[in-house]
């Protein structure tokens, strides 16, 4: 399954583990960390989601239990997020979680957060090829080569040099909207 | 261009340390003496970031649309086709007649099912009405059991979404629960009457697993249910009696 998410198989692949274990977690979230439905389903759509990260950014090479004990494992941890952050003894969630003693997940500070949106904005106003290429390239830590055959470019370098050419516009996007530099520092 | 390209490779390299050591040292001595490369690193590093946060609002998005399809009933379309072969057509034919006879034989291996719940199921409709003066403003809870009486389910869905956590209760949950009853979403049906069950002392809570046992045989999983009935027949309660005629049926 990890070689199949890593590869060229992502989207089915996330979904089948999606479909396959939402209700199984969301009954189990509900009934032993007393969370709503709707938290539970985002729990589990956040835990997805750290599952995936963890794997494309080598994190996990292979995963020694079944695939829902670790998925489990992430969401556990959400939930005690949650937990923390309900009962308020814990404004931050800048925090490590743990699975199987290994460390896989630091969130973004709220504050962050907030500044992050303004690149995100950015990257709407930026569009496509563009927008696929930087998240291709530096999220889903795809390679020129995989890029330029999903996108059906002539080759490598083209994607390459395309690469370069979109994060310099989508600095000067963001700079254009002149609260870049203020948010920065 | 070239050298800001180049930086570019060394500024993501660095970030996913993939520089060996003296490449390393060299990089934060750069940061700590060029002033224009520490602009450039911060820029280029804030920039990266933004754009996987980005990609993964991105997947979160997909993520959310793959989990309404799962939610919603698949409504059956019938395509157009035109058929311009024959042979076609007759190897369509035989593909759906040999599906309804799969589907007969299927509904027949489950009717018993369908039969025995709907011998068994009646809607939940003892909500207490307290009686209010004619001053009183009607509280949210009436309004929902006043919906649930006209049977305007996705009204009674609307309002106890709608509530404060601190209005909610196990008589929110478990009216919720009988509505998702009766629209045929058992799945959240049972997570819901679980939930009422697991809070432990709720006046609610043998009916939630008479429902729910329910559920689970309109979901054809009498593996699910028998030990809810059992549960339910060794209690006292109103459910006991229809809690054991049912496992005998189930039996028989």
């Amino acid at each position: 399954m990890i070689e199949r998410i890593k590869n060229k198989d992502r989207e089915n692949g996330l979904k089948e583990i999606y479909s396959k274990y939402r209700n199984e977690f969301v009954m189990w979230a509900v009934r032993h960390h007393s969370c709503t439905m709707e938290e539970a389903k985002d729990v589990f759509q956040q835990s997805v989601i750290i599952f995936y990260e963890n794997i494309i950014y080598d994190k996990v090479s292979e995963i020694t239990t079944k695939v829902k004990t670790y998925l489990f494992s992430i969401g556990k941890n959400k939930l005690l997020e949650l937990m923390r952050e309900k009962s308020k003894h814990q404004s931050q969630l800048n925090e490590m979680a743990l699975v199987n003693g290994e460390i896989y997940y630091d969130a973004d500070s709220d504050e962050y957060e907030d500044k992050l949106k303004i690149v995100k904005a950015c990257m709407e106003k930026l569009g496509d090829p563009c927008k696929s290429i930087l998240e291709q390239y530096y999220y889903h830590k795809k390679s020129m080569k995989e890029i330029s055959e999903f996108l059906d470019y002539k080759n490598s370098d083209t994607v390459k040099n395309l690469k370069y050419k979109c994060l310099h516009r989508l600095k000067q996007i963001c700079k254009s909207g002149n609260t870049f530099n203020e948010h920065l520092l | 261009m070239k050298k800001d390209q180049d930086n570019i490779d060394l500024i993501e390299q660095y970030l996913e340390g993939k520089l060996d050591k003296e490449s390393m040292s060299k990089v934060e001595e750069h940061l700590e003496t060029d002033k224009g490369f520490a602009e450039q690193f911060k820029t280029y590093k804030f920039l990266m970031d933004g754009i996987k946060y980005s990609g993964r609002k991105e997947l979160h998005k997909s993520i959310r649309e793959w989990d309404k399809e799962l939610s919603e009933i698949p409504e059956e379309t019938t395509p157009l086709i035109s058929i311009k072969n024959k042979r076609w057509y007759y190897m369509a034919a035989s593909i759906l007649f040999f599906l309804v006879v799969s589907l007969v034989l299927y509904s027949n291996l489950n009717f018993g099912y369908d039969r025995l719940v709907a011998d068994y199921y009646t809607r939940y409709d003892h909500y207490t009405n307290t009686k209010r003066s004619e001053k009183s403003e009607i509280s949210e809870i009436e309004k929902i059991i006043g919906y649930y009486e006209y049977g305007e389910y996705q009204d009674v869905i609307n309002k106890i979404i709608g509530l404060d956590e601190s209005q909610k209760s196990d008589a929110t949950d478990f009216i919720l629960a009988n509505v998702y009853q009766e629209t045929g979403k058992y799945d959240d049906a049972i997570i819901i009457y679980s939930k009422v069950i697991i809070s432990g002392n709720s006046p609610y809570e043998n009916a939630s697993k008479w429902y729910m046992a329910l559920c689970y045989l309109s979901l054809n999983q009498p593996e699910q249910a028998i030990p809810v009935l059992q549960e339910l027949e060794n209690l006292k309660s109103s459910y006991s009696i229809k809690a054991k005629k049912l496992l005998q049926d189930l039996d028989s």
